[in-house]
């Protein structure tokens, strides 16, 4: 029931998100390494029932010095630009309903912590999705330039379900602009948040199998027989869009630079719709 | 007689304690490097080291030099002292190239935690060495003192361990009952340790409490030395019998290959070889409350109900452990009917336990046939002695010579050859000699990559077994040949010319065939020329159907997995000879997914006209406590099964010994090579915490565990220093531990306590706000606990919440300030055993 997401391809899903960097010393912002700082799982969905719904989120300091780490809690959202806001919090957001142990900690270079969220609702849970963010922040100076406080930000996304949950949406438009960007513009309007799966192909307009629709690849290298054709396949964006939003996710396609003819092929899926659509390049 | 028994004193005598001497094994296949060396970050001189496959191996003069620590290696036993205090050095970990010692990162990890790292890029060895290099030496064996209190040490108890075991049936019947049960105890004597096992058989009044076993055993780099008594059975054509006395064997190589392996309390083996010659068969890793069959040449023989802990043993195995059939273990998940999850092969085979090139093996024992307690049972009060001889000719060949008088006066010689023919083939061929009769005994076995083969043979001539005994031969075949994923085909065949039986003459096919995962079939024939057949469809995850025969047995079964906890059975057999059958359900279920709890019931229609039931009960409390009830009435009766109405009563206690207290443990894996941890997570005021699923991890690692009414028990740990830590992923969200990791010292023999406190901290949580609503962001925020110090301190955020934790059970006073010089009403907090939300302050 209760699902966490990891990064394709990876055991440990590492998430270096760095929603805010404040430094005091603008011009040496980029003499700084990022922190080494990694969070398993990047996101967790749990089924609020009548116990309470224990987690766990593993943090680890991938760094060669200690780092000294709060946390903190929040209810979000995303903006029209699909990135995460912070917003005050309801009677019904999860951010009310999350203990978390413990608050504030230190890692030893190069080990972790494990931070158990229990999640405990104070009020009965509306039918849908609620919504928290879990924020590890640093607060210590690491940086080992003078005076330059570097702090950094990673957030977990944990999405709790009460009732029935439907996942439904449409997609209002599907197009490839001349920046050569897929744009997914999705209506959801179900009670929990869907997203996009599947994948977008490359190919030669020549070698594009016109006879039969080109199948879902195997994203995880393991399989060794693609077809020598494919010049690319990628996997579609999994950005959440909100219940009862509307948002464009914005695509870039890797097209080759050699000048030519191509087709894109589009193979996901939107909840339990597919999506199946080819666009033409030419850069000649 | 005499003359005999002087002779074999003589030759104990001469051979028990000869001189100590020392070859490493040469290392072979390496590639030499010439590196650089980083000591901790810092460069060294360079060095010669050996690479094998992914191994360094450095010289013992370098490692001394680099971590200016001692290694002593000029004459066992072999040790290593750095600031971490002295330790040994196995003789096995030692290998050598032009008579210069070397030692491997492996080792050195171990013994010293110094990891080794190479760097591709400087080509250079890096040395982590987590503790002080050039620091004062230790002058003792024992832990690195105390730095800090999460450093515990292993007792040295004289009592380490105290198991009872009770196995109750009684039959409706007749109202007669039957109990055996068993008393073992062990522990640390005289640098050596000690065991014994107590045993009584309720009702029968020829069988008093009987001091079934008891021994003293001590271990040596090269030597090791067992006082007291044991099971003999040195080779399928020699005598097997009880002995009592003295047993003293010698490896040039290190003795503790031999001494350490897996073995169960109930065992009394004293090498490693003499496993498969035990009449009990103790094993771990069977699945939870399955079913563990003996088959022996495939004939099933016996069949036990696994434990919930995955253990199952076999006990008073005949002869036939020591002999010549092939002697299989089948585990099935729930019942006798499903696709065995595995088979493990348990034939003593000759080709096993190859010595390498210059490895000498040399055993003896000196006493007399069966227990000395008890000289009037069968078998006992001969003269008993024997010296056993084995030889690495090279690493592919390898001779034995065995001298026994045992049983009867018997004078025994046996020869035997290993040879290994390839890296897939090898062969074995034995010659005994009794009292001027023969018996043979040859091996060709292989295996490659789809394919086995194994042929064996055995001849023994005219009163040869006893002296009235007829000659006897008897030759088996059995391979196999996977064609592809979906056939494996094979052929079995026997030849026994046996004057005592009917003669047995077939070569068979074999088949099993797999055309998709949901459908396995297969028709094996066993060692008496009769076929088994199988056959399963498994229709999905859930459900399948098996069908199979056997033994003159029809049966067909449909399963059906209710949820992942509960099993529902329904099945009929048949019955060819008589025409009998029977039809039953049973069900399977653990309540809430308890691993440690199983309860079954079933019914079942017998022959039609009467019914029968089944209703059982496993239970392990603590590890160590474990009972099981099982109650049958009529429960899938044949005519000839008219006691099948009984009530049975399995009762198992273990206690570990530490300090001056007894503690739950499981006993069954710690010996005379190996120890344990038990513990358990305890509150400050030293409360057991009652849970059952957190993982301990032993240097990082989670190992066999076991884990029940809040205690916990790691086993079959080597001795040595290990690093457990407590996984705080499945601790209650308001325990935090007191420490993350203890370093801890196991010895053999013996258990350490290790008790990882936790402290109950809780929270709170709430919003500052104007009398109007209005949030407060920045509200300074303070939290007096009882004693009017200040607590904690906080500041509300841009919506106005807070929350503060770690947090003692108390009461506590909460006032916030505006930041404009205001300050809230006082908000007065009891947190008793939980976190509290909704600890809101409004400002006038």
């Amino acid at each position: 029931m209760i699902k966490k997401y990891c990064m394709p391809g990876q055991i440990l899903a590492i998430l270096m998100l760095f929603f805010n960097v404040s430094i005091s010393v603008a011009e040496e912002a980029n003499l700084l390494p990022p922190p080494q700082v990694a969070v398993s799982p990047s996101v967790i969905e749990t089924v609020l029932g009548n116990k309470p719904s224990n987690e766990v989120i593993h943090v680890y300091n991938l760094g060669d010095k200690p780092l000294t780490i709060s946390t903190t809690v929040a209810h979000w959202d995303t903006n029209k630009n699909n990135q995460v806001r912070v917003i005050p919090p309801t009677e019904q957001s999860l951010d009310q309903w999350i203990i978390i142990n413990p608050l504030s900690f230190t890692i030893p270079a190069g080990k972790s912590q494990v931070v158990r969220l229990s999640i405990r609702p104070q009020a009965i849970p509306a039918e849908g999705e609620h919504r928290g963010m879990v924020f590890f922040e640093n607060k210590q100076d690491n940086s080992e330039i003078e005076g330059v406080s570097a702090l950094f930000r990673i957030g977990v996304g944990i999405y709790g379900l009460a009732g029935n949950i439907t996942r439904q949406g449409t997609l209002q438009a599907l197009t490839l602009d001349k920046e050569n960007n897929l744009q997914f513009t999705i209506k959801s309007t179900g009670n929990a948040n869907i997203r996009l799966t599947g994948q977008y192909s490359v190919w030669r307009e020549t070698d594009f199998p016109t006879n039969k629709m080109p199948p879902l690849f195997d994203l995880t290298g393991k399989d060794t027989n693609l077809p020598a054709t494919l010049l690319d396949v990628t996997a579609l964006p999994t950005t959440p869009v909100l219940a009862n939003t509307t948002r464009t996710l914005v695509v870039p396609v890797n097209v080759p630079q050699q000048a030519g003819e191509y087709i894109v092929f589009v193979n996901g899926m939107l909840g339990e719709t597919p999506i199946k659509q080819a666009f033409d390049i030419n850069t000649l | 007689m005499h003359c005999y028994r002087f002779l074999f004193i003589l030759l104990f005598c001469s051979v028990g304690f000869p001189a100590s001497s020392y070859a490493a094994t040469e290392l072979h296949n390496v590639e030499p490097l010439f590196v650089g060396v980083f000591l901790n970050g810092t460069e060294q001189e360079p060095i010669n080291i050996f690479k094998q496959e992914d191994t360094y191996w450095l010289s013992t003069e370098d490692w001394q030099t680099l971590l200016q620590i001692q290694i002593e290696i000029t004459s066992p036993p072999f040790s290593i002292n750095s600031p971490l205090g002295q330790q040994k050095i196995a003789i096995n970990d030692l290998r050598s190239v032009d008579n210069v010692d070397y030692l491997s990162q492996q080792t050195l990890a171990k013994l010293l935690k110094v990891e080794l790292q190479f760097i591709d890029s400087l080509f250079a060895v890096s040395l982590d060495v987590p503790w002080t290099p050039g620091a004062a030496l230790a002058t003792e064996s024992k832990l690195a003192k105390p730095k800090a209190n999460n450093v515990i040490t292993a007792p040295n108890s004289s009592l380490s361990f105290i198991r009872f075991e009770s196995f109750s049936t009684h039959q409706f019947n007749d109202q007669s009952d039957d109990v055996f049960s068993t008393l073992d105890a062990g522990g640390r004597f005289a640098t050596g340790t000690w065991a014994f096992q107590i045993s009584q058989e309720y009702p029968d009044a020829n069988t008093p409490i009987k001091l079934n076993r008891y021994y003293w055993d001590k271990y040596t780099d090269q030597h090791a030395v067992r006082l007291g008594s044991n099971y003999i059975g040195l080779s399928p054509l020699l005598h097997n019998y009880d002995f009592t006395g003295g047993q003293w064997a010698y490896s040039n190589q290190g003795i503790d290959q031999y001494t350490d392996f897996e073995r169960a309390f109930s065992q009394d083996s004293f090498l490693a070889n003499d496993q498969l010659q035990q009449r009990t068969i103790s094993q771990q890793g069977g699945p939870p409350a399955g079913i563990a069959e003996l088959r022996i040449n495939n004939t099933p023989v016996a069949r036990v109900r696994i434990g919930l802990d995955g253990r199952y043993e076999f006990r008073n195995i005949p002869e036939t452990m020591g002999g010549f059939k092939v002697t299989e273990i089948y585990l099935y998940e729930r019942h006798l009917q499903q696709e065995p999850l595995a088979i493990i092969d348990y034939t003593r085979t000759l080709v096993s336990g190859m010595l390498g090139k210059g490895e000498i093996l040399m055993r003896s024992g000196l006493g007399e046939t069966g227990n000395s307690l008890y000289p009037d049972e069968p078998q006992s009060g001969d003269f008993a002695s024997f010296i056993q001889a084995r030889y690495g000719l090279s690493d592919r060949w390898t001779v034995e010579t065995t001298l026994q008088r045992s049983l009867n006066g018997d004078n025994e010689l046996l020869l035997t050859n290993q040879f290994a023919i390839s890296s897939n083939w090898a062969t074995a061929f034995s010659l005994a000699s009794r009292n001027n009769h023969f018996g043979a005994q040859a091996e060709l076995t292989g295996l490659g990559n789809n394919w086995d083969f194994r042929f064996r043979g055995l001849h023994r001539s005219d009163a040869y077994q006893q002296a009235d005994s007829d000659s006897l031969d008897d030759y088996n075949l059995r391979t196999f040949y996977r064609i592809n994923k979906v056939f494996n085909l094979g052929l079995v065949g026997r030849y026994l010319k046996d004057n005592s039986q009917q003669d047995i003459n077939f070569l068979l096919p074999a088949a099993d065939w797999r055309p998709n995962p949901q459908f396995f079939a297969s028709a094996v024939p066993n060692f008496d020329g009769n076929y088994r057949l199988h056959a399963n469809y498994r229709f999905n995850p859930r459900l399948q159907f098996i069908s199979e025969f056997e033994d003159d047995l029809y049966t067909q079964q449909l399963d059906y997995y209710i949820d992942d906890d509960t099993l529902l059975s329904i099945a009929h057999e048949y019955r060819q000879k008589d025409g009998e059958f029977s039809s039953y359900t049973l069900l399977d279920w653990r309540p809430n997914g308890d691993q440690y709890a199983l309860w079954r019931a079933g019914v079942s229609l017998n022959n039609g006209d009467s019914t029968g039931y089944l209703l059982s009960w496993q239970r392990i409390f603590t590890p160590g406590l474990e009972l099981s009830l099982e109650y049958h009435n009529q429960y899938r009766l044949f005519e000839e099964n008219e006691d099948n109405h009984f009530l049975m009563v399995n009762l198992i206690v273990d206690f570990a010994h530490v300090g001056k207290r007894f503690l739950p443990a499981d006993n069954r894996y710690v010996n005379a090579t190996r120890g344990g941890i038990v513990g358990s997570i305890k509150h400050a005021n030293g409360d057991t915490i009652p849970v059952d699923d957190i993982a301990f991890r032993i240097n990082g690692r989670q190992l066999n565990q076991q884990q029940a009414g809040g205690y916990f028990h790691l086993n079959h740990l080597k001795p040595g220093t290990y690093q457990i830590s407590i996984d705080e992923s499945k601790l209650p969200i308001e325990y935090a531990p007191k420490h993350r990791y203890y370093d801890v010292e196991v010895a053999s023999s013996a258990f350490t306590e290790v008790n990882f406190e936790v402290v109950a901290e809780y929270g709170i949580a709430g919003k500052i706000s104007q009398h109007n609503g209005q949030a407060i962001a920045g509200a300074n925020i303070t939290l007096i606990s009882n004693n009017n110090k200040v607590s904690h301190k906080a500041s509300s955020n841009r919506f106005g919440f807070y929350r503060i934790d770690q947090l003692p059970p108390g009461n506590y006073s909460l006032t916030a300030n505006d930041g404009e010089g205001n300050i809230s009403p006082t908000l007065i907090i009891e947190i008793k055993n939980d976190y509290l939300f909704g600890q809101d302050i409004f400002f006038q």
